[in-house]
């Protein structure tokens, strides 16, 4: 029990980032926050209709002439869930990470477009 | 489009995770508060928000990070007075995206300001700047008479 105490000491702390939600177009974007997270952690995964966006912030390498004298951003593991109702194309999701910002394209199938539909005279 | 609240898998067989995660949560909810306001509350120095600073001291340098996801770097505004530094600008919501199609939005806009008084005197002409993946990066070199000097004791 101990043992597995002191495991979970190094475990880092899950936190939700703040994300938008927007249409643009055909597309459905989320821009979630993401500060300083290095890009090979960032995972976007899609499984039946649950979205899961994951990445780490690890421990940054600072040079040890440093000394720390306040500190208020920590390493931390992101994790968000989003629940998709929409049908969307699974081959055409993008995802991009800059300025601290992951975007992910979410493109609606064919199906989930509006229909216009003619009436007849 | 739902979201859909955090819950690790095996959670109950880590109950002290759980319990220092409400604990981490906690404190981030106070420093939340008090540093920025959500919905555009201003906060005592007059900025929107305030971004989360790391400061790192060395014999010859101070190194600053800042969290500043989502801007540009010309919309980042460092200078120094008075012996702080001063951190402003503001943050612009994309233009492109009409109001009505948003369907959430979480993320802070507006303008920040945030000072952080400097523990010694900076050559502020020799500062730099790197901003990187939303995070700013100052390395702010020490004035020569600033800097800790070893004094030799001869002795006679």
């Amino acid at each position: 029990m101990l043992e597995k105490f002191k495991k979970n000491q190094e475990q880092l702390a899950v936190v939700a980032p703040y994300a938008n939600i927007y249409e643009q177009g055909k597309d459905i974007v989320l821009s979630v926050e993401m500060p300083g997270v290095e890009k090979g952690t960032i995972d976007v995964n899609l499984n039946g209709n649950l979205l899961v966006i994951q990445a780490r912030k690890m421990k940054e390498e600072i040079s040890k002439e440093y000394k720390p004298v306040y500190q208020e951003r920590f390493p931390v593991a992101y994790e968000r869930r989003f629940e998709i109702n929409t049908e969307i194309d699974r081959d055409a999701i993008e995802a991009e990470y800059k300025n601290g910002i992951l975007k992910v394209s979410l493109a609606k199938s064919e199906a989930a477009q509006p229909q216009k539909i003619a009436i007849k005279t | 489009m739902a979201l859909i609240p955090y819950r690790r898998e095996n959670w109950w067989s880590d109950p002290f995770f759980e319990l220092e995660n409400i604990q981490k949560q906690m404190n981030q909810l106070f420093d939340f508060s008090l540093s920025r306001g959500p919905g555009g509350d201003t906060t005592l120095l007059g900025g929107q928000w305030a971004p989360a600073v790391d400061v790192y001291d060395s014999k010859d340098n101070l190194l600053v990070k800042a969290d500043l996801p989502g801007l540009t770097k010309d919309e980042i505004e460092v200078s120094i007075q008075d012996n702080h530094l001063v951190l402003k600008g503001e943050k612009k919501k994309d233009h492109e995206i009409k109001e009505e199609n948003y369907f959430k939005t979480e993320r802070y806009y507006g303008s920040f300001f945030r000072t952080i008084p400097l523990p010694s005197e900076i050559d502020a002409a020799k500062v730099e700047a790197k901003y990187q993946d939303g995070v700013l990066t100052l390395t702010l070199p020490k004035k020569e008479e600033a800097k800790p000097k070893q004094i030799t004791i001869n002795v006679q």
